[in-house]
């Protein structure tokens, strides 16, 4: 439907920084109005990419899991340490729909958070490879996030 | 605060200024304004005026104990006060504070009526002369404060390690509940981190002194380039002074430059007395990062439950611990590489 959430959104941002913030008299009220400009800019950024970012997390997510499946399989303490862990990867289908992205979200991020509670101490070999595994997916995922919260809102 | 205390806050600051100074007559408020400083409690500025002599400053601070992402349990403005009556004459400058009310009936939640001290905060848009000058300042405060005699302040409160070892466990095991009691979703940073934390808990601490927590530009006053007041001990711990230099080094760097905070490590060292441990410090540069997005998260779960369901709660809880996390991400995929 015209106009768009985007669009709407952009009214809103409009209004508030040509029509409001130049009528506000205290700093206090000046502060909540960026505020809310950040919000409704975060708003705007989650309806346009979080979707998209939420398949790419879950992938990543299931690339960490099929890891330390082949890692247990090739390290006796590993798999002795990460012998409860549910390390099922799930499947992806095509088009998903927000809540059923949500919840398995949950479930594979329930799953790494396990995994990296269980780690051993010493760390070797596919052990250790494993654990960068999982370094990269949390520094791919700050970046992610950072799409929709490290944001300008003018 | 609810819309309508907020309404009678100037006629709540007379009643209680009029029953908590009772030899002074006619008491009035002007100029109540809300701060838009801080983010973790709610304040109002405020002027009062009276006859009669009261060993009270005209210019005050109501500070509410309604935080946007603060515990009672890891940092309530009980704590707060009572770490800045302690504080009071000693080296470490900081505002009188006069009350601290439990009474609900007065404005609905505790509160704290402090004095205004007159000074900056903004230290980012300062010369960088101006910048130095006040961190030299800052820094013969720092050392002053962590060669303070705690115990017999009455601070043992805080929660005391018995030793060195302990020092970082305690905080390290503290924030970890905090987290653990906040998070609505699985974050795999935290736990990544609280991984590394336990693997690197330092042993070594020289002396456990009455830290801040978070320290420096942002919670310090100035004034013609002295520091005249330091802020915000919601945080305040007792444990090791690494934790102190390393928040200040990582919030000082970017701003003033490696030269400048090498001087005012070695300056910190000469001042104190405490030998300077690297490896401390690169261990609190992480814990405090973590602690800073663990305290956020309580502002996501504020306002995301509905608990305080206002947008300063959502970008403090969203976008301020940004910064932390990147530090703490960092460091800990350093180490593994």
């Amino acid at each position: 439907m015209r106009p768009t959430p985007a669009e709407i959104v952009e009214g809103l941002q409009y209004n508030l920084k040509a029509d409001l913030i130049p009528e506000l008299q205290t700093p206090w009220g000046k502060r909540i109005a960026g505020n809310m400009l950040w919000a409704l800019e975060h708003l705007k950024q989650r309806l346009e990419e979080e979707h998209a970012l939420a398949v790419e997390e879950n992938a990543d997510l299931r690339e960490v899991v099929a890891a330390a499946v082949a890692a247990r399989a090739a390290d006796a303490g590993l798999a002795e340490a990460l012998a409860a862990v549910d390390l099922a990867p799930g499947e992806a289908r095509e088009w998903p729909a927000s809540e059923e992205l949500t919840s398995e979200n949950a479930r594979l991020r329930t799953a790494v958070d396990a995994i990296v509670e269980a780690f051993p101490a010493e760390r070797e070999g596919a052990a250790e490879d494993l654990w960068r595994e999982i370094l990269g997916y949390v520094a791919r995922q700050t970046e992610r996030d950072g799409k929709l919260i490290e944001i300008n809102p003018g | 605060m609810e819309p309508d205390t907020i309404e009678r806050l100037p006629e709540i600051l007379r009643a209680y200024l009029s029953e908590h100074l009772p030899d002074v007559r006619n008491v009035s408020i002007h100029n109540v304004a809300r701060s838009p400083g801080g983010n973790s409690r709610s304040m109002w500025f405020f002027e009062a005026d009276w006859e009669g002599e009261a060993p009270v400053a005209k210019q005050l601070m109501f500070r509410a104990n309604e935080s946007t992402c603060f515990r009672d349990e890891e940092a309530s403005l009980e704590k707060e006060y009572r770490i800045f009556r302690a504080l009071q004459d000693t080296p470490v400058p900081v505002p009188a504070n006069y009350w601290y009310e439990r009474d609900p009936s007065w404005a609905g939640e505790d509160f704290v009526i402090r004095e205004r001290v007159a000074g900056d905060t903004n230290f980012r848009d300062l010369a960088p002369e101006s910048q130095g000058a006040i961190l030299e300042h800052f820094v013969e405060i720092l050392a002053a404060q962590h060669n303070l005699d705690w115990e017999a302040m009455g601070l043992s409160f805080l929660g005391a390690p018995k030793d060195g070892p302990e020092c970082a466990r305690m905080v390290v095991e503290r924030w970890e509940r905090a987290t653990k009691r906040e998070l609505l979703e699985p974050q795999p940073v935290m736990t990544a981190t609280m991984a590394w934390l336990k693997r690197n808990l330092p042993t070594e601490v020289d002396r456990i002194v009455l830290g801040q927590g978070q320290v420096g530009p942002g919670q310090i006053l100035f004034r013609d380039d002295r520091v005249v007041a330091s802020l915000d001990w919601e945080s305040g711990f007792i444990g090791d002074p690494m934790s102190d230099l390393a928040y200040l080094d990582f919030m000082v760097r970017p701003l003033v430059g490696d030269e400048v905070v090498e001087g005012l490590i070695a300056r910190y060292g000469e001042l104190s007395g405490i030998p300077i441990r690297r490896d401390n410090m690169r261990f609190y540069t992480v814990f405090q990062s973590y602690w800073a997005v663990s305290a956020c998260l309580a502002a996501v779960n504020r306002f995301a439950t509905g608990e305080m369901r206002k947008t300063q709660t959502l970008v403090l809880g969203m976008a301020a611990p940004r910064s932390f996390l990147r530090r703490m991400e960092r460091i800990v995929r350093e180490d593994a590489a």
